[in-house]
């Protein structure tokens, strides 16, 4: 899957596109996990992500367990209403700190 | 190092397969594939039928037996994937998430012609859903009608295990601190008074944003009505004139897996993703357990969807119809559950059935307990014989993962085994005790002479349980099953037109009484009648000994509009109805204030029976009996009072005050004389249910002293609580 990765003022912006699911999470996983070193700062746009399964929903759970190992801090940004749906009633949503858009993401990270 | 059993050893049409292993029965997730095992004693001959996601064709439909190519070499090899009874093989490489999958099975015998009788129904036409299916597709969406053409309607799917629980456990809170509140997922939130917003009401994640609702009702267990998949569209009709389903499977007592979620019950359901459902479901019970609320399932094993000859094949009776299923010899359906067939819950193969999904569900799902719809089915051997000693019961209360989850039957079935304080319990089963549910009407409407009867309600059905203690008995005014308590006070008939049946349906022994007019009225001396009625009714149901169950609604005293049968309405008469909250704030206070007095007091909620004896010597027995003069019971009337010594709650091991209680079910007041105290102890009024709100039911703990603390008047049909309590 095609995962788009910048640095920009010490953040780390990955925009995964297209869906994450059994197909493609452990790809987009993989990608993502070798960004999260000690301290990092990640934003992680899904705004062109339509789709996300019970597998990529597992996916981000690892990200977030890594990123806590790391102590470093991790935002969501432009997640889509289905994919907010899906995280919040699984619970998987109560693991992540969501920003509206990129710009919020930012802020958010402090 | 890597397994060596991650390699195929076959390929069949470009799958890569191997053997597989029979145990755990069902599709489970294995290194590098996805393992198969189902079981047929009378199949000879079975096909892995493996669909895309929602496709009306296979994409493969592999045998268990037959030619296959070998692995790497591709030569034709002859494989067979099967040890003893069990179909089982492993395929590689699939994506689980992505696929639905079924079985085929045949036997060689001639096909079951449709409403015939007959011992074996085998048809591989027909593609057939595992019964161990941990998900299941096909009416993913609650209400979203099913393409009625589709030959597989209900589409097995695969579950990741996975869910990360956070260190959450279940609760294991004692029996008897038990306050249970019986409801429907989705008339919970269903209804638009709910605020939750349309695409999540009625479903788990809905009901998960209403716990700090549950947590101030004050409820700490809720048991909710059946939440494996069935058919919502089983026995349906559309109603023209109002443009929706006028009739449906709502309630859900009619079971189409065991092993699986009722999807439509998942606000994820929509997803089509069956581990979603699950990691959705498993947050609403992490949710609940943080709150210290316990959650037991209402679970159907008498029966399942396929009916009798009449009825669908959906799995069971296409996989091992004389296994699955009680049969008389010509090969119909026995009939105890009064739904069509009864499951064969004492052979072996089935009784193994309902353990495993039973653990399945405390393990998978970190469930609390379980109540048995039609318990009594289970006691049946395989040719309806009631049994001394059922294996399934028995293997139920010594299994090891069930070991700390309650076990409550409904110990009756259609057949007429009532089995109500007879049920084989093995030191673990409590019983939804419909003798204290009938004792308890008939006091309350007035019948005279029902104190003898009341006095056992109150001690926990000691006659009835002798040996099991008060937790045997799971105590109930109303259930889902019959008038509701708005209902019990309002009509002395049923009146289930709504339900399409012209009343014939539904129980007529309602035990009801509807002061003074039948249904709804204007005339305020009939409503606050009805309003004290409903308070009597909770006071008494919260003092009594055993464990307390309210059904959802009640609480703020909602009406079903006197249908006592509401189990094909999904419709208002279902959905609880947060407005009502408001206009009946002070009677909700009053069962909300009731609820916390019951926590607050250990003497309410002995382990053991209360013996009417003073061992330890404090000039006050345990429990004692009280009429309008104090020491003196009518065993005769309307009239009952009793006191608790708090010295003796729990067996001594606790302390509490002395609680005293006076029942007036004759129409007029009547001065109690109240039973004398120890010096310096002061009777302190609770509750009150002839006085208005707030004197109805004062906070527990802040109760003002009885002016005269040598009597009291209770108005009629009224019942005082006092708790009597050293002078701070």
């Amino acid at each position: 899957m095609q995962v788009d990765i910048r640095e920009d003022g010490g953040i780390v912006f990955i925009e995964p596109v297209g869906d994450i699911d059994g197909k493609t999470a452990s790809e987009f996983h993989d990608a993502v996990l070798n960004l999260i070193k000690p301290k990092a700062r990640l934003v992680l746009n899904l705004e062109r992500v339509a789709f996300m399964s019970s597998v990529g929903l597992r996916s981000m759970l690892l990200i977030h367990r890594k990123a806590e190992s790391k102590d470093a801090k991790i935002v969501l940004a432009a997640v889509n209403k289905d994919i907010l749906g899906s995280m919040s009633a699984t619970g998987f949503l109560a693991f992540f700190v969501v920003g509206d858009s990129v710009q919020d993401a930012i802020s958010r990270l402090g | 190092m890597q397994r060596i059993d991650v390699d195929p050893t076959h390929e069949y049409q470009g799958y890569k397969i191997r053997p597989g292993k029979p145990y755990p029965f069902g599709a489970s997730l294995v290194p590098g594939g996805v393992n198969f095992s189902v079981f047929s004693r009378h199949a000879d001959y079975c096909v892995l039928v493996i669909f895309k996601k929602g496709a009306a064709e296979p994409l493969v439909e592999i045998p268990f037996r037959g030619m296959f190519a070998k692995a790497y070499t591709r030569e034709p090899v002859w494989g067979e994937f099967r040890i003893g009874n069990v179909f089982t093989m492993t395929v590689l490489g699939l994506d689980d998430e992505a696929i639905e999958y079924g079985f085929r099975m045949d036997n060689g015998l001639p096909h079951a012609q449709p409403g015939k009788p007959v011992i074996h129904r085998f048809d591989p036409a027909t593609v057939l859903l595992d019964p161990y299916a941990r998900a299941i597709g096909g009416r993913d969406v609650w209400g979203q009608a099913p393409d009625w053409n589709a030959r597989f309607q209900h589409r097995s799917r695969i579950v990741c295990d996975d869910y990360d629980w956070e260190g959450e456990r279940p609760l294991e809170i004692p029996l008897e601190d038990l306050v249970i509140y019986e409801m429907h997922v989705r008339g919970f939130t269903r209804h638009p008074s709910s605020g939750l917003n349309a695409a999540e009401a009625g479903t788990f994640s809905a009901m998960r944003e209403k716990i700090p609702y549950l947590k101030e009702l004050g409820v700490n267990c809720v048991e909710l009505m059946p939440i494996y998949e069935f058919d919502e569209f089983e026995n349906s009709r559309w109603d023209e004139e109002h443009a929706r389903w006028g009739k449906m499977n709502y309630w859900g007592y009619s079971t189409v897996g065991f092993y699986s979620l009722k999807a439509g019950y998942a606000s994820t359901g929509r997803m089509h993703d069956g581990t979603m459902v699950a990691d959705e479901f498993k947050s609403v019970v992490k949710e609940l357990h943080r709150n210290g609320i316990e959650v037991i399932l209402d679970v159907v094993f008498n029966h399942t969807a396929e009916g009798n000859e009449q009825g669908p094949t959906i799995s069971y009776r296409g996989i091992d119809n004389a296994t699955y299923y009680m049969l008389t010899p010509e090969g119909y359906y026995y009939n105890f559950s009064g739904t069509g067939n009864t499951l064969n819950c004492n052979n072996p193969i089935v009784r193994d059935m309902v353990l495993d999904a039973l653990r399945y569900w405390v393990s998978e799902y970190h469930i609390d307990g379980f109540r048995f719809d039609l318990a009594s089915v289970l006691s049946r051997d395989p040719w309806g014989a009631p049994m001394a000693n059922p294996p399934l019961l028995e293997a139920l209360a010594f299994d090891p993962i069930l070991g700390k989850c309650k076990l409550i039957a409904e110990a009756w079935d259609a057949g007429g085994l009532y089995q109500v304080g007879s049920f084989p319990a093995y030191g673990r089963w409590a019983e939804w005790n419909g003798k204290y549910r009938d004792t308890l009407r008939r006091f309350l409407k007035g019948d005279p002479g029902e104190t003898g009867a009341m006095s056992q309600a109150i001690l926990g059905s000691p006659q009835s349980y002798h040996g099991r203690g008060p937790t045997a008995s799971i105590n109930f005014v109303t259930c889902h099953d019959g008038f509701n308590l708005a209902d019990l006070v309002s009509y002395n008939g049923k009146h289930n037109e709504a339900n399409g049946e012209d009343n014939r349906d539904g129980t007529n022994d309602n035990i009801s009484w509807n002061c003074g007019w039948e249904g709804p009225t204007e005339d305020a001396g009939v409503l606050a009648l009805r309003q004290r009625q409903m308070k009597n009714a909770m006071a008494m149901l919260l003092v009594s000994q055993g464990v307390p169950m309210i059904l959802m609604g009640d609480e703020f005293g909602q009406s079903k509009l006197g249908n006592n049968n509401t189990y094909c309405l999904d419709t208002e008469i279902n959905w609880l109805d947060w407005s009502l909250r408001e206009p009946n704030r002070d009677y909700y206070r009053f069962v909300r204030n009731m609820v916390a007095f019951r926590r607050a007091h250990p003497v309410l909620r002995g382990r053991n029976y209360l013996r009417h004896a003073d061992p330890a010597g404090y000039g006050y027995s345990d429990i004692s009996w009280h009429g309008t003069q104090a020491w003196q019971p009518d065993w005769g009337g309307r009239v009952l009072a009793f006191m608790l010594c708090g010295n003796y709650a729990r067996d001594g091991t606790a302390t509490d005050d002395f609680i005293y209680v006076a029942m007036n079910m004759y129409w007029e007041a009547l001065p109690f004389e109240l039973p004398r105290l120890p010096d310096r102890t002061r009777w302190r009024v609770f509750a009150n249910t002839g006085m208005p709100s707030p004197e109805d039911a004062f906070d527990p703990g802040r109760e003002p002293e009885v002016p005269d603390q040598a009597g009291c008047l209770v108005g009629g049909r009224s019942v005082v609580i006092l708790v009597g309590r050293s002078a701070a």
